[in-house]
C-alpha cells in the first residue's frame, strides 16, 4: 500500500473569460493518507471547491489546469484520457455536493438513481443487484429500503443528502470529496449527517476530503486541516495544531473572529477588509492587505510554504524570518 | 391538467408571546420552518396575524390608520440576509441610502447629501465620497451589507428587524458586520430583533433569546441563562448539535433523530414530542403553556409544569 493515497503537487487552475482570468487555485500542494479526513477550509473564492473539482477531473472550460500533478494511488490523473478518468470517477473517487435537490432528478425514483449510477460504470450489473446494493447503502444511512420507490420530493432535505452520500458510496470508492455537504441543512440534521459520515468512513474504509467554510465542522471531523485563502494554501497542519497554535496570520485572525457557544464572553476581533477579487489579486502574499503583521516584503514577494512542525506547513514570511533569527 | 385542491392553512406562527424592551438585542433562534422570519415580519407590521396583537411603544399596530402606519414605517426598518437582492443594481449607493428619506421624510434638511455621507462613514464605508456614486456590483458582500444597514438607519428608526444579517457574508467579514450592528445599537439607542439560525451569532449579539420550533416559542430567557441552564429538551438538542471550533471538545453527541415536521400537519400536543428524548404520556395530548420557571426564564415543556 502506498504511503499517500493522493498527492497534489503545485496545482494551478485558472478561469478565463474574455481578457480577464481568475487564478482560482495557485501552486497548491497537498497530500492525503489512506483513511485520513482532510478538512479544506476557506471562504468563498478561496479555491477550495475548484481544488475538489480538479481532483475529480471536473475542471471544464472556461476553467483550465495550468500546472501541477494530481497523483492518485500512483497515477497522475491529469494525464489520463477522458474515458480512463470516467472509469475512475465514482469507482475510486466520488463527490458529494452542497445542494442535493439540484443533484437528484425530480422525475426519477430514488432506486432508479442508483441503478443508473451503477450501470454507468458497469453495465453488467443486473437491476436487481443494483437495487440490492442501494438498499444496503441506504439502510446504513438510516433510510428504510422500502423508500427506494419514492421520488426525491418525498424526502426531506436531510434524507436527500443521505441519498447523495449513498450514491457516492454505491461503487465502494476509496476517496470521497464532500463539498459543503451540510451547509444547506439545519444544525441538528447537520450533526446527524456528520456523525453518519464519520461512522461510514470507517465501515467503508474511506478517505475523506471535507470542503467547508465552517471552522466548527472541520474541528469536529478532520484529522488534518488545510486553510486556503485567495487560491493559495495558507497553512496545513493536524487539526489540534491548527486550532491551538495557528501559524498563519489568516488562520489566527479567522479563529479570533468566529463566535463559539462554549467560550464565555469571548470578544471577537474583526479582520479588516474583505477577501480579494481573484481577477485582480494583491501583489505578494494575498493576505497582506488585511494582515496585522504585514511588513514590506509581504507586498512584494509571494511566500512559499515552510515546514512548521509535524505534518505542518505554512506560507508566511514571518515564519521564515523567525527561523532565520533562531538559526 | 392541474386540479384545484382546497387551500390548506399553514400556521407558520402559533400563539407566540414575547416582549422586546427598548434597547434589547432580542434573538429569535430556530431552524428553517420554525416561524422566526414570519414572527419578525409580524412585529414590523408587514404580515397581519390572523389572531393576536402586536403593540409597538404602547400602540396596537394592526388597528392603526394609514397616516399612523406611515409614521410607524419611519420607526421600524428591516435588514435582510442577501444584500445583493435587497439593493437595486441600477441605483447608486448614495441613492439607495437616501431612498427611505425621499419616501418617508418630511424634513428636507435630512435629504441632504451630507446626511447620507455621514451615514456611509458611520457604517464604515469611508471615504463616503468614493462610495456615493458606485453601484452594488462594484462592492464586496460585506460592503453591500453595510449599505443595507446604512439605508435602514437613514430614516432614524428606533426598531430594527435584522433577518440573518450575516448568513451570506464571508466568514472573515462576519465579525465586522456583527460589531457594526452592535455599535449602531449602542450609539443610536436602537432596539434590534435579530433573527438567526446560528446560536453562536445569537449568543454574541443578543441579551435575550427566544428559541422557536414549528411556529412556537419553546423557551425564552436572558442569553446567559439560556446557555448556562437550557431547560427545554429542544434547546438542549440544538446546543448539543452546534459544531464547536475546538477539536479537543470533540465528543459523541446525543442528537435527536428525524427532522422538523411540516407546518401543514403539525404534531398534536407539544410540537416537539415525536423527536423528544424525554417524551411522556401528556406530551402528545396537551400543548404545554409557556411558563416562567425562574425569574425571566420561560419554558413551554411539561417537564416543568
Amino acid at each position: 500500500m502506498l504511503d499517500q493515497l493522493l498527492q497534489v503537487d503545485s496545482l494551478s487552475v485558472e478561469y478565463r473569460t474574455g481578457n480577464t482570468y481568475a487564478r482560482a487555485v495557485q501552486d497548491v500542494s497537498l497530500n492525503l493518507k489512506p483513511g485520513e479526513t482532510l478538512g479544506v477550509v476557506g471562504e468563498s473564492g478561496s479555491g477550495k471547491s475548484t481544488l475538489g473539482l480538479a481532483v475529480m477531473g471536473l475542471i471544464r472550460p472556461p476553467g483550465y489546469v495550468t500546472q501541477g500533478k494530481i497523483d492518485f494511488d500512483g497515477t497522475n490523473l491529469l494525464t489520463l484520457a477522458p474515458e480512463q478518468l470516467r472509469e475512475l470517477r465514482g469507482r475510486k473517487i466520488a463527490m458529494i455536493f452542497q445542494d442535493p435537490m439540484t443533484s437528484l432528478n425530480p422525475v426519477k425514483k430514488i432506486g432508479d438513481h442508483f441503478v443508473e449510477y451503477i450501470h454507468a460504470h458497469d453495465s453488467h450489473v443486473s437491476e436487481q443487484n443494483a437495487k440490492a446494493k442501494a438498499k444496503t447503502v441506504l439502510e446504513d444511512l438510516g433510510i428504510p429500503g422500502s423508500r427506494l420507490d419514492d421520488y426525491p420530493h418525498q424526502f426531506s432535505g436531510g434524507m436527500r443528502q443521505r441519498v447523495m452520500i449513498g450514491l457516492a458510496l454505491a461503487l465502494n470508492p476509496s476517496l470521497i470529496i464532500a463539498d459543503e455537504p451540510t451547509t444547506a441543512l439545519d444544525v441538528i440534521v447537520e450533526a446527524q449527517i456528520l456523525q453518519q459520515l464519520a461512522s461510514l468512513k470507517s465501515k467503508y474504509s474511506l478517505s475523506l476530503i471535507l470542503i467547508t467554510h465552517n471552522m466548527g465542522v472541520v474541528a469536529e471531523m478532520a484529522d488534518r486541516v488545510a486553510v486556503m485563502y485567495a487560491g493559495r494554501l495558507a497553512e496545513v497542519a493536524p487539526a489540534t495544531s491548527i486550532f491551538e497554535t495557528p501559524k498563519h496570520p489568516y488562520t489566527e485572525a479567522l479563529l479570533e473572529s468566529i463566535p463559539n457557544i462554549l467560550a464565555s464572553d469571548k470578544v471577537l476581533k474583526t479582520i479588516p477588509g474583505s477577501p480579494p477579487d481573484l481577477t485582480d489579486p494583491p501583489s505578494g502574499c494575498p493576505f497582506h492587505p488585511r494582515c496585522r503583521y504585514a511588513f514590506e516584503r509581504c507586498g512584494k514577494e509571494t511566500p512559499m510554504p515552510v515546514i512548521t512542525g509535524y505534518e505542518s506547513e505554512a506560507a508566511c514570511f514571518r515564519l521564515e524570518e523567525e527561523r532565520v533569527r533562531h538559526s | 391538467m392541474f386540479s384545484r385542491t382546497p387551500a390548506e392553512t399553514v400556521h407558520a406562527v402559533d400563539g407566540v408571546t414575547f416582549n422586546v424592551e427598548r434597547g434589547d438585542v432580542f434573538g429569535l433562534v430556530g431552524e428553517s420552518g420554525s416561524g422566526k422570519t414570519t414572527t419578525g415580519r409580524v412585529t414590523a407590521g408587514l404580515v397581519t396575524p390572523t389572531e393576536g396583537h402586536v403593540t409597538f411603544d404602547g400602540v396596537e399596530i394592526f388597528s392603526m390608520g394609514k397616516s399612523e402606519l406611515r409614521k410607524l414605517r419611519k420607526r421600524i426598518q428591516l435588514v435582510y440576509q442577501d444584500p445583493l437582492s435587497s439593493l437595486n443594481p441600477k441605483m447608486t449607493i448614495g441613492d439607495a441610502v437616501s431612498e427611505p428619506l425621499r419616501y418617508l421624510s418630511d424634513e428636507p434638511a435630512l435629504k441632504s447629501r451630507d446626511h447620507v455621507s455621514e451615514l456611509l462613514e458611520r457604517v464604515g464605508l469611508s471615504p463616503a465620497d468614493s462610495f456615493y456614486y458606485r453601484y452594488p456590483h462594484q462592492l464586496s458582500g460585506g460592503q453591500r451589507q453595510r449599505v443595507v444597514i446604512a439605508r435602514a438607519l437613514s430614516i432614524g428608526p428606533e426598531y430594527l428587524v435584522a433577518d440573518e444579517p450575516v448568513a451570506m457574508v464571508d466568514v472573515s467579514v462576519r465579525a465586522q458586520i456583527m460589531d457594526l450592528l452592535l455599535t449602531m445599537q449602542r450609539e443610536l439607542n436602537l432596539t434590534i430583533l435579530l433573527i438567526t439560525h446560528d446560536l453562536a451569532v445569537a449568543k454574541y449579539m443578543c441579551n435575550k433569546i427566544a428559541v422557536m420550533y414549528l411556529g412556537k416559542i419553546m423557551e425564552y430567557a436572558k442569553t446567559e441563562d439560556l446557555f448556562r441552564n437550557p431547560l427545554h429538551p429542544y434547546t438542549q438538542a440544538l446546543l448539543a448539535a452546534v459544531p464547536i471550533p475546538d477539536p479537543k471538545k470533540r465528543s459523541v453527541k446525543k442528537i435527536p433523530s428525524g427532522e422538523i415536521p411540516s407546518a401543514l400537519n403539525p404534531p398534536t400536543g407539544c410540537v416537539f414530542h415525536p423527536r423528544c428524548p424525554r417524551v411522556f404520556g401528556k406530551c402528545s395530548i396537551e400543548v404545554p403553556p409557556l411558563l416562567e420557571h425562574e425569574p425571566g426564564h420561560y419554558v413551554a415543556c411539561h417537564l416543568y409544569s
